[in-house]
C-alpha cells in the first residue's frame, strides 16, 4: 500500500462517484430514422466488403 | 504493487483502492503549490495517453510504413494531422462521458438503446479486437525474429507479459506500467532524424495536398485502412472504462482534455515520422508498393546500418505489447459491462476471473492464429483496419447520441461547436466507404 507523507487532509467524500441511473429510451421520430438509416448503413457496407474482397481489392 | 487480497474480510476491496486514489487526488487539488499541481496532473493523465499510443500499434505502424512506402510523404502527412484532430474530438468526448456517467461504454448502450444494438456493439467490439490483436501478435512475432527469437518464443512471451501485467497489478499500477512501455513508441522519432528526410517535401506536403496517381480503387483502401488506425470503435470502449476505473469525476475532465491532447500529438508525431522513414528510405523503389513490413526493415537496415534495423524492429514490438494490453483490458471491460460482472482491474483474478477471461482468451486465440503457417497475415492486417473504419460510424452514432441526452449528462452535454464537429466525422467516414463501395460496385469509375 502507498505510504502517506507530509500532512494528512480531511477530505469530504467524493460525491459523484455513483454510476447516474440508466433508463432505456424509445427511440421517436428522428433518432428511429436514424436508428434505421444505421442497420442499412451497415448491411450496404458489409455487403459491399465482402464484394471486395472476394474479387482481392486489397 | 499488488492488489489487495483481504481473504474473508467483508471490505470491497476495489472501492478501498479507488477510495484512497481519489482522497490522493482531493489532497493535491487542495494543496496550492506547483509541486502539488505537477503531481496531480501526473497522476490524473493516463487513459488519454495510453489510448492515442496504443492507436499506433503494430498494425498501425505496418500501415503507416506501407503508406510511406508506396505513396511518399506527400499525401498523407497532412491527413495524418487532420486524423490527429479528430481522434482528439472523439475521444474528448468519451471522458465527459465517463467523468459524468461512471459507466462504460457498452454499459451505457447497452442500458440506453436495448440489447439489440448493445448485442451488435459488443459482438463488433469482441470481433474486432480479436483481428486486431492477430496484428499485435504480427508485430511482436515479426519484430522479434530481427533478435533471432523464434515466433513461438515471442508470441508465448508477448501473451504472459499481458497475463502478468492484467491479473496481478492494481489499475493505477497497470496504467503507470502501460505508459513506460508507451514511451517506447518514441522510437519512430531518432530513426526519422536519423534518414535525413528532405524537410523541404515535408513542407510542400502542406502547400500542395495532391493524391500521388489519382483516386483509385486501392488508394481509397489505403485512406481507409490510414483512418481505421486513426480513429477505431475500441478506443470509445477502453477510453471511456479506464476513465471510470481510474474513478475520474467531472472535477477531472480538464486533465482529463488536456491527457487526450498529449496523447493525440504523440499519436500524430509518431505516425509522421513513420511515414517520413519510409517515404525517404521505400518510396520509388521497384516494387515498393508491395513491400510487406520485413522487406521494409531490411530497407531500413541497408540504410541505417543494424542500430536503425533493431530500434525499427524494437518499435514494432513496443506498439504490439502495448495494443495487446489495451485491447484485453477493453475486451474485458466491455463484457464485465455488459454482462453486469465485477470489472475492474482492481479486483484479485479469484473474485473477478469472469472479467479477465474473455480479454486473455481472446489474446491467447490470436496469438495462436498468428503461429499457424501461411495464415493471410497481411490481408488480416488491412481487413482489420478497414472492418474497424465501416463500423466506426455506428459507435460515433451513439457516443453523439450519448453526448447530447441532457437527461444523462446535464451541462456537459455536446457544445454547437463539438456536435457540428463530430457529425462532420461521421459525414467523412460515410463518404469515404461510400467511395470504397462505389469503386466495388463500380471498378471502372475510378
Amino acid at each position: 500500500m502507498r505510504q502517506k507523507h507530509g500532512t494528512l487532509h480531511i477530505v469530504e467524500p467524493v460525491d459523484l462517484e455513483a454510476p447516474v441511473p440508466l433508463t432505456r429510451i424509445a427511440p421517436k421520430g428522428p433518432i428511429r430514422l436514424v436508428f434505421w438509416g444505421l442497420r442499412a448503413y451497415i448491411l450496404v457496407m458489409l455487403a459491399l466488403v465482402a464484394i471486395g474482397f472476394a474479387r482481392g481489392l486489397h | 504493487m499488488t492488489k489487495i487480497r483481504s481473504g474473508s474480510a467483508p471490505v470491497n476491496d476495489e472501492v478501498l483502492l479507488r477510495a484512497q486514489d481519489r482522497a490522493y487526488v482531493e489532497t493535491l487539488r487542495r494543496s496550492s503549490g506547483w509541486l502539488q499541481r505537477v503531481l496531480l496532473a501526473m497522476t490524473l493523465v493516463g487513459p488519454g495517453i495510453l489510448v492515442m499510443i496504443a492507436d499506433n500499434d503494430a498494425g498501425g505502424v505496418i500501415t503507416y510504413a506501407q503508406t510511406g512506402a508506396t505513396y511518399g510523404i506527400g499525401f498523407f502527412i497532412p491527413a495524418i494531422l487532420l486524423g490527429g484532430l479528430i481522434a482528439y474530438v472523439v475521444q474528448e468526448m468519451t471522458v465527459r462521458l465517463g467523468a459524468v456517467t461512471h459507466r462504460g461504454h457498452a454499459e451505457m448502450i447497452w442500458g440506453r438503446y436495448g440489447s439489440f444494438w448493445g448485442w451488435f456493439s459488443l459482438g463488433d467490439l469482441v470481433v474486432a479486437n480479436m483481428l486486431t490483436l492477430v496484428t499485435e501478435f504480427i508485430g511482436i512475432t515479426v519484430g522479434m525474429s530481427i533478435f533471432g527469437v523464434p515466433p513461438f518464443a515471442s508470441a508465448v512471451g508477448g501473451l504472459v507479459a499481458d497475463t502478468v501485467i492484467l491479473l496481478f497489478l492494481r489499475y493505477r499500477t497497470w496504467e503507470r506500467v502501460s505508459i513506460w512501455i508507451a514511451g517506447g513508441n518514441l522510437v519512430f522519432v531518432p530513426l526519422a532524424l536519423m534518414a535525413h528526410p528532405h524537410w523541404g517535401v515535408v513542407a510542400a506536403a502542406f502547400r500542395h495536398w495532391t493524391v500521388p496517381g489519382g483516386v483509385t480503387a486501392a488508394f481509397l483502401f489505403v485512406v481507409l485502412a490510414n483512418f481505421g488506425t486513426t480513429i477505431a470503435p475500441w478506443m470509445l470502449f477502453f477510453q471511456q472504462s479506464s476513465v471510470v476505473d481510474k474513478g475520474l469525476t467531472v472535477a477531472d475532465v480538464r486533465h482529463g482534455q488536456w491527457d487526450t491532447a498529449i496523447g493525440s500529438a504523440a499519436m500524430v508525431v509518431v505516425a509522421i515520422a513513420i511515414v517520413v522513414l519510409t517515404g525517404t528510405f521505400a518510396f520509388g523503389r521497384p516494387g515498393a508498393g508491395t513491400y510487406d513490413i520485413q522487406q521494409i526493415i531490411l530497407v531500413v537496415g541497408q540504410h541505417l546500418g543494424r542500430s536503425g534495423e533493431d530500434l525499427f524492429a524494437l518499435g514494432l514490438v513496443e506498439s504490439g505489447v502495448l495494443a495487446t494490453i489495451a485491447l484485453t483490458a477493453s475486451t474485458s471491460w466491455a463484457m464485465g459491462e455488459a454482462f453486469r460482472w465485477p470489472k475492474s482491474i482492481n479486483m484479485p483474478a479469484s473474485r473477478a476471473w469472469q472479467f479477465y477471461l474473455p480479454g486473455l482468451v481472446s489474446a491467447a486465440v490470436a496469438a495462436g492464429i498468428v503461429l499457424i503457417p501461411h495464415a493471410p497475415l497481411g490481408f488480416l492486417n488491412l481487413t482489420v483496419q478497414v472492418v474497424a473504419s465501416i463500423f466506426m460510424p455506428a459507435a460515433m452514432l451513439f457516443l453523439l447520441l450519448l453526448l447530447n441526452d441532457r437527461e444523462i449528462m446535464g451541462e456537459h452535454v455536446n457544445r454547437r461547436w463539438q456536435n457540428v464537429s463530430a457529425w462532420a466525422i461521421v459525414g467523412l467516414l460515410v463518404v469515404l466507404n461510400g467511395l470504397y463501395g462505389a469503386s466495388v460496385a463500380l471498378p471502372k469509375l475510378f
